[in-house]
């Protein structure tokens, strides 16, 4: 009896320990970094050792991908052993402010990196309500419409593209009209209109070529992924109405209204596109099809631009490994051309912004953030910092960042060459100040995936008929309804 | 024995007892407070505390006035219905084919079975591959010969969605069910059914008149599963349609509406949360009271 006694009591006090968790031990690391992007999960690995090796600090690095991330990151930071610096966006700051985690500029202990916080251009800052200076920006990423740069060349017989991409920049939508009009017809029956951009004029080539024989559209389009359309085409008609992520959040919901006619002319801009979308085997019409995903996927898409079967795919610099794991050649080709916009100068209320510096720019904005956690102790932050510091300065984190991540640095400049052509492109969109901010960030709620794109994906994308006016009328008024009570719950 | 499990009864419940309270009483009884506060999941609003932070019942009035939620909430009555009838005529069927067969019952009990080892995840990523392509571009497309239109996209049309869920959820769970029903069969002697084909009762007679009542234990049983099961659904949702064309059901509309306002407004999703659980709950108490007295009947 007694045997069972003290067996007894052994279970009921392994399971009491096993629920109070066994939380005793002292931290094994130095610093704590809780990363936000998956794709450099391995990389940031290898960049502990590095650092420990120099340093003598032990970095743990725990890494969610960007949907989750803000989810686990609300654990673990109230948990014992929290970050000591995390990962966030440039909305997300709203809650690590509120919620204390989130230093400012002017509570970091190191003074270089201080520094560099004053560095960061006003326009990617980390701010809370249009203050202050919370991270440094991980990297800028961009999107537009990338096109093959030799399926350009070889079907308009150019010997180089740099003409082109300047006069296709200046370009109004009626000739971007044109050119796919053009393209298509080439793709269709082997010969083109000629087409003018910026006045000059393009000739289409007769007959294909070994290398033009694939093509099966013009466009390669997601349309199973709401968010190629949802969160990116979004951006266009906000773009119209808001100048920036804190515009967006401290604007009155009546400003809204104002995006009906941007929504509508984007809405009839992705008709006019998804009209030429490339497919597998020929091209793909609107209907249950179009939105399959096992046939119009991001994947499927990224891999029509990667054969040859697509000219142009409308997306960011990111796809470009991707692209290079099917074929290295195309990726090479890779340029980043500007979203063209129907939209002109009265339908447009953003101080500051035209229709012409809209087509001729392209969206850049910061994914991610480092921000110190203003809650650890005084010694995990220095440490912390030291670490940032050294990731974005030193001739080895610079490495890493570059050929590693492969991310475009904030503070690139027009000398800096990388291997993504894409990302080339961004620094020299952002070398001639043709930017534009990435407002879309603020949406209230899901507006993006579950408003504008959900709208599109159900009643436009399935619907192989015109659309009409009526329809997009009421698209563009439950998509401002959506906002306004999204904007009601901050 | 008895007389030892009596005197360790007690202590023997405490490490259950513990665990029940600290991952299930203790979570609960934070939610439900919760629901009343502006939490935003990481800090509540302007306090340092929850008791600082206290909006009564403004979460659930914002619930209520949803149009998200309200459609998520019929959409799941809805579906739970088709599903629950869908599963039960299946199951049933199947059973009593099963019962009939001689030979190999073992292997086809075990086929049946399958499907329910599948995680619903990776069963909606399946079965969403079999909609899109085997069903649309294959065996039922125009160039097939069993041209069925109905279900040709049926994951990209709003009301043929809600029976492409109903299909690949009564696939998984008929397997399950059809054990509880192939055991109910089992127990009903034979005799009964000599008796009634010696009065002359035909096959549908003897069915309505013997299968069926004596089967009330083996339906409460399914019907109580089924109905909870389909009502609870959420990865199949989230894998199949991801709640698109309006197939959002309850617990998939939980999970998205934290992610619906920045900050996160886990308040409201709390809210929504014990509104569900009450749900559950009142629709499970009464299904197995009306059932419990359809059985003594019976």
């Amino acid at each position: 009896m007694k045997a069972s006694y003290i067996s007894m009591a052994a279970v009921i006090g392994l399971s009491v320990v096993g629920l109070c968790g066994c939380g005793n031990k002292d931290k094994d690391y130095d610093i704590y970094f809780f990363n936000a992007k998956s794709e450099i999960a391995e990389s940031l690995e290898t960049v502990a050792d590095e650092y420990e090796a120099e340093t003598g600090k032990k970095v743990k690095v725990f890494t969610v991908g960007t949907t989750e991330s803000s989810e686990t990151l609300r654990s673990e930071i109230k948990s014992k052993d929290y970050p000591t610096v995390f990962a966030t966006n440039a909305i997300g700051i709203e809650e690590w402010k509120s919620a204390g985690y989130a230093l400012d500029e002017s509570g970091i202990q190191n003074e270089q990196l201080k520094a560099l916080y004053e560095s960061v251009p006003e326009a990617l800052r980390l701010q809370f309500e249009g203050e202050g200076n919370y991270g440094i920006p991980y990297n800028i990423e961009g999107y537009g419409l990338v096109a093959n740069k030799q399926m350009l060349m070889e079907i308009l017989g150019l010997d180089d593209i740099e003409q082109f991409k300047e006069d296709y920049k200046a370009a109004d939508y009626t000739e971007f009209q044109d050119m796919i009009r053009s393209l298509d017809s080439y793709i269709k029956e082997g010969a083109g209109d000629d087409f003018t951009l910026n006045n000059r004029t393009y000739q289409v080539r007769n007959g294909k070529t070994s290398y033009t024989e694939d093509l099966t559209g013009v466009i390669a389009i997601a349309g199973a992924e709401k968010w190629t359309y949802g969160n990116h085409y979004g951006n266009y008609p906000i773009s119209a109405v808001y100048s920036t992520v804190y515009d967006v959040r401290e604007s009155e919901p009546e400003r809204a209204d104002y995006l009906k006619t941007p929504i509508i002319k984007s809405l009839k801009e992705l008709e006019f596109a998804t009209n030429y979308a490339a497919g597998a085997d020929g091209p793909v019409e609107r209907g249950a099809q179009f939105i399959n995903s096992t046939a119009t996927g991001y994947d499927q898409a990224i891999q029509m631009l990667a054969e040859h079967k697509a000219i142009f795919m409308k997306n960011g610099n990111w796809i470009y490994s991707n692209v290079q794991k099917i074929s290295d050649e195309t990726a090479k080709n890779l340029i980043m051309l500007p979203v063209k916009t129907s939209l002109s100068d009265e339908d447009i209320v953003t101080e500051g912004m035209t229709a012409e510096k809209l087509n001729r720019s392209i969206p850049e904005f910061v994914s991610q953030y480092y921000v110190i956690n203003a809650k650890a102790t005084e010694e995990e932050r220095r440490e912390a910092e030291d670490f940032v510091y050294w990731l974005n300065t030193s001739d080895k984190g610079i490495d890493f960042i570059i050929n590693d991540f492969a991310f475009v640095p904030f503070n690139a400049d027009a000398d800096m060459k990388l291997d993504n052509p894409l990302s080339n492109d961004l620094i020299t969109y952002k070398m001639a100040d043709d930017l534009l901010a990435n407002p879309f960030d603020a949406a209230p709620g899901s507006w993006g995936l579950e408003s504008y794109g959900k709208y599109i994906m159900e009643n436009l994308f399935t619907q192989s008929e015109a659309w009409s006016d009526e329809q997009l009328e009421e698209i563009a008024d439950k998509c401002i309804k959506d906002w306004k009570s999204g904007m009601e719950e901050w | 024995m008895e007389k030892f499990y009596k005197r360790w009864f007690n202590i023997l419940i405490i490490p259950a007892l513990i665990l029940f309270v600290v991952v299930i009483i203790v979570p609960f009884i934070m939610g439900i407070t919760y629901s009343f506060t502006a939490w935003r999941g990481s800090y509540f609003k302007g306090s340092e505390h929850w008791w600082g932070a206290l909006a009564g019942v403004t979460n659930y009035i914002k619930v209520f006035r949803s149009e998200k939620f309200l459609t998520a909430l019929i959409f799941t009555l809805k579906f739970t219905v088709v599903a629950v009838i869908m599963k039960n005529v299946a199951s049933l069927a199947m059973a009593m084919m099963v019962k009939k067969v001689g030979k190999g019952k073992g292997l086809f009990r075990t086929i049946y079975f399958f499907p329910n080892l599948l995680g619903g995840l990776a069963m909606g990523f399946v079965w969403s591959f079999i909609f899109q392509n085997i069903f649309s571009l294959v065996l039922f497309s125009e160039d097939s010969p069993i041209h069925i239109p109905f279900l040709c996209d049926m994951l990209q049309d709003p009301n043929k969605a809600i029976f492409a869920m109903a299909i690949m959820a009564t696939w998984q769970s008929a397997g399950y069910m059809l054990l509880i029903y192939l055991n109910g069969l089992n127990n009903i002697p034979d005799d009964l059914y000599e008796a009634a084909s010696i009065d002359g009762a035909n096959a549908w007679q003897r069915f309505k008149n013997i299968t069926l009542p004596m089967l009330m234990p083996a339906f409460t049983i399914v019907f109580f599963l089924t109905l909870s099961q389909s009502f609870k659904m959420l990865d199949e949702n989230l894998a199949l349609t991801s709640g698109n064309f309006g197939t959002r059901m309850l617990s998939l509309q939980i999970l998205l509406s934290t992610r619906e306002n920045t900050p996160a407004n886990y308040g409201m999703a709390q809210a929504q949360a014990v509104i569900f659980f009450i749900l559950i709950a009142v629709i499970s108490v009464a299904q197995v009271s009306v059932t419990k007295r359809k059985e003594i009947e019976a």
